[in-house]
């Protein structure tokens, strides 16, 4: 992995805006409806070389597929594993943040995740060739470009221990390492087709308010102590500087006020096997925790990649705050560590446009300008 | 003025949420629809006395009635002022949707006004001698504001009005506007500032802190003027800004300074803001405004950087800043730690005693309720947490 070597380098957490056409596309295939294969094949193709276009030219450094062809940041795998469906009309949960303000409606926008994944049989692989397609997709997208990185995001056994109702395995951990030996042929491709890994776990740090509201703290720390050692499981053998691991307390503009502290599970977060630690600093209720990384020592060579642009808000970051907070990590753990990125990405869902595609595009330029301007200061 | 001797003090921007009961009302008499007269007054009476109560409860020292019953709009408490149809080939949105944005963002804008009614505000004319008739209004909401402060412990209780230069849709008239009773602009603006006087006055005169509303002096920017059709060249919009600070401080001539806290804000609504003017272009004209505190937007991503621009700026001796240290730009609750971050910042630069946390805005309106109180207790703490850090407790 790349980093910051001459300044600060940015990327983002990977799902962008579907254009709308596609979007059209992804909905009918995940209502069950008819749609066209060929269409929708060719379609994620090029849309995917879009969206690497317009990262390229909003001055991405890291850039990412976009995640085009996948409904979602962690249900995709449905279409993928063997022991999974998805089921209608389970309630959704009710995070203790919501539970505090009853008649607040949190504008979340999108329906595409409100099937949950049930698990009723054993997880093994249905469609092994959808990675491969992510994989030639992205492939193709970058023989036009040159961005100094190249990553793939994948979701973390944890996150589907979150996400899926489990009816078949005994407990969370058999599931758990049930699917890290299932998943883990997802990250060796992408590692072997020579692209950096994210993986994605936000169940690290929204699961305290969203699946575990009653849980104590060191309950809670116990959850994901078992969430992260499964996710190692899975990442054996991969050499942890091929890969980011992104934590987020959930991507919604909520109150957020019973969000876990980060200074609560960073011990727990630095045990993944992983070269960079990739955690939301943008939104105001995380955006004091660069100060969690004065009192922790970061192993040697780790990079930080602070998101310093919120994504739950229309409303465009000044490229200067976007300065500050980068120099805030980089005083903290060395500009050569840090790497600037998004709270969490702008299409976590298809059909989630909480940012508007066009803000989310100029959010991304904001960013990079920040980067340049803290290069500045930091390299004089 | 109190200021912040033994602890960081906290206040708001003014507006507060009411109960659903009272806003419906609200809407009734603003559409002319039947309403029970006598039950509005007993309800946004009441309300003022809860609102007052909720912020001492949640730990705000500076408190507002929270300007529940205030029916609007701003120009009914003038004789000879309001709205006229727009003639053909008036640009209908010029009225606070900043021009260049939109052509930056017309997707998000259509579907955002679409969501949110328009900002189609019609423009404003003058028919006769401006002459102020709010009297009994502002002095029911002087009652109910004593009212319900009795046997209330705060640190002190402000007003809010408007300043002569949000009078003006969008930023400036047409001369068909206010000929032939105001020869130019600016005498028609000084008689919108002896009008608003007399509401000034009256609030003081209460014994309370005034607040003037003056958004238009920052939102101004990037909304093309009415005569010419063209955006504001940086000089050419200083002048306007400075006529509306002329006239404001025409208003508030003969009010002693520390009784006037003036806020200002780059416009509430949830859009980008990419073309909002940097703070360092305006403040030195703001700051000639005859006020002893300034209430400024800070909390949000477009203008947290701005404190910064008080390491280039001096605060003049003896004023008071009151950074937003909690956005209405979002329903996340700030953290406190980030609260009294951002205060700490302040303190360090313009000194302890000259800095009492605020709001970006009202959030009255802006945010769902419940959340309003939640980041007023988020406020609270961290203003306990700064002052912890500042006082060195």
């Amino acid at each position: 992995m790349k980093h910051s070597t001459h300044r600060i380098l940015t990327t983002h957490a990977g799902s962008l805006a579907r254009p709308a056409d596609l979007l059209e596309m992804v909905r009918s295939k995940e209502a069950g409806q008819p749609y066209d294969h060929e269409a929708f094949a060719a379609r994620v193709r090029t849309a995917v070389a879009e969206v690497v276009g317009k990262q390229i030219d909003a001055g991405v450094d890291v850039v990412s597929d976009g995640e085009q062809g996948k409904p979602g940041f962690a249900n995709y795998v449905k279409d993928r594993l063997t022991g999974l469906v998805a089921r209608e009309g389970v309630p959704p949960r009710v995070s203790s943040d919501q539970a505090d303000f009853p008649d607040f409606q949190p504008p979340e926008g999108g329906t595409l995740n409100a099937r949950r994944m049930v698990c009723i049989g054993p997880i093994g692989w249905k469609d092994r060739a959808e990675v491969q397609t992510d994989i030639d997709n992205f492939k193709a997208a970058l023989q036009a470009v040159q961005p100094v990185e190249a990553f793939l995001p994948t979701v973390s056994p944890g996150t589907l221990a979150q996400n899926v109702i489990n009816e078949y395995y005994k407990d969370e951990e058999a599931f758990l390492f049930a699917v890290a030996d299932v998943m883990q042929e997802e990250y060796h491709a992408i590692v072997q087709a020579g692209f950096l890994l994210q993986i994605d776990s936000p169940d690290l740090a929204m699961g305290w308010h969203t699946q575990f509201p009653d849980k104590t703290l060191e309950e809670f720390r116990t959850i994901i102590a078992l969430r992260v050692e499964a996710l190692n499981h899975a990442l054996a053998g991969i050499p942890p500087e091929q890969v980011r691991h992104h934590i987020c307390w959930g991507n919604g503009e909520r109150p957020h006020h019973r969000d876990v502290e980060l200074k609560h599970i960073i011990d727990i977060l630095l045990h993944a096997r992983a070269g960079a630690l990739y955690v939301e600093g943008a939104n105001p209720r995380h955006g004091h925790e660069w100060k969690v990384f004065r009192d922790i020592q970061l192993p040697e060579g780790m990079i930080v990649i602070p998101g310093v642009i919120d994504t739950k808000t229309n409303i465009i970051e000044h490229p200067e705050l976007v300065a500050d907070r980068i120099v805030n990590y980089a005083r903290v753990v060395g500009r050569e560590n840090v790497i600037a990125g998004t709270d969490c990405g702008f299409g976590t869902s298809a059909d989630r446009t909480r940012v508007a595609p066009s803000i989310s595009w100029a959010k991304l330029q904001a960013l990079t300008e920040g980067a340049r301007l803290a290069s500045e200061q930091l390299w004089g | 003025m109190k200021r912040s001797i033994d602890g960081i003090l906290t206040t708001h921007a003014g507006r507060l949420p009411g109960p659903p009961d009272v806003a419906e009302m609200v809407r009734a008499i603003r559409q002319d629809r039947p309403h029970d007269k006598e039950m509005f007054a007993t309800r946004v009476k009441h309300t003022t006395y809860e609102v007052v109560r909720k912020q001492k409860d949640v730990g705000l020292n500076i408190v507002s009635d929270g300007e529940v019953g205030k029916l609007g709009p701003f120009y009914n408490r003038l004789e000879n002022y309001g709205p006229r149809q727009f003639a053909p080939g008036e640009e209908p949105r010029g009225g606070g949707t900043p021009r260049g944005e939109w052509q930056l963002f017309p997707t998000f804008y259509d579907e955002y006004w679409s969501q949110t009614g328009g900002s189609s505000l019609l423009p404003l004319v003058c028919t006769g001698p401006i002459r102020y008739i709010g009297q009994a209004a502002i002095q029911t909401e002087i009652a109910n504001f004593k009212a319900a402060l009795a046997g209330v412990e705060v640190d002190e209780a402000f007003m809010c009005s408007v300043s002569p230069g949000w009078l003006v849709p969008g930023f400036g008239f047409r001369e068909a506007d206010f000929q032939p009773h105001y020869k130019t602009e600016a005498e028609f603006f000084f008689a919108l500032a002896a009008a608003m006087s007399e509401e000034y006055r009256a609030i003081v005169d209460a014994g309370f802190v005034l607040q003037v509303d003056d958004p238009r002096v920052l939102s101004g920017w990037d909304v093309p003027h009415p005569r010419t059709g063209a955006h504001l060249t940086l000089e050419e919009y200083r002048k306007e800004a400075q006529l509306r600070v002329d006239a404001l401080n025409h208003a508030l001539r003969g009010i002693p300074e520390d009784r006037v806290r003036h806020h200002m804000c780059w416009g509430s609504w949830k859009g980008p803001h990419t073309v909002d003017i940097p703070l360092k272009d305006a403040i030195d004209m703001v700051l000639k405004v005859h006020a002893q505190a300034f209430s400024i937007e800070a909390a949000n991503v477009r203008h947290e950087h701005e404190w910064k621009v008080w390491q280039d700026v001096q605060l003049p001796e003896g004023k008071i800043l009151i950074p937003g240290v909690i956005a209405h730009a979002t329903n996340l609750v700030e953290h406190p730690e980030l609260v009294a971050d951002r205060l700490v910042r302040y303190a360090n630069l313009v000194g302890r005693e000259n800095v009492i946390a605020g709001t970006d805005c009202g959030l009255g309106g802006r945010l769902h309720p419940e959340i309003v109180w939640a980041k007023f207790q988020a406020m609270a703490e961290g203003a306990r947490l700064a002052t912890d850090r500042l006082w060195r407790r």
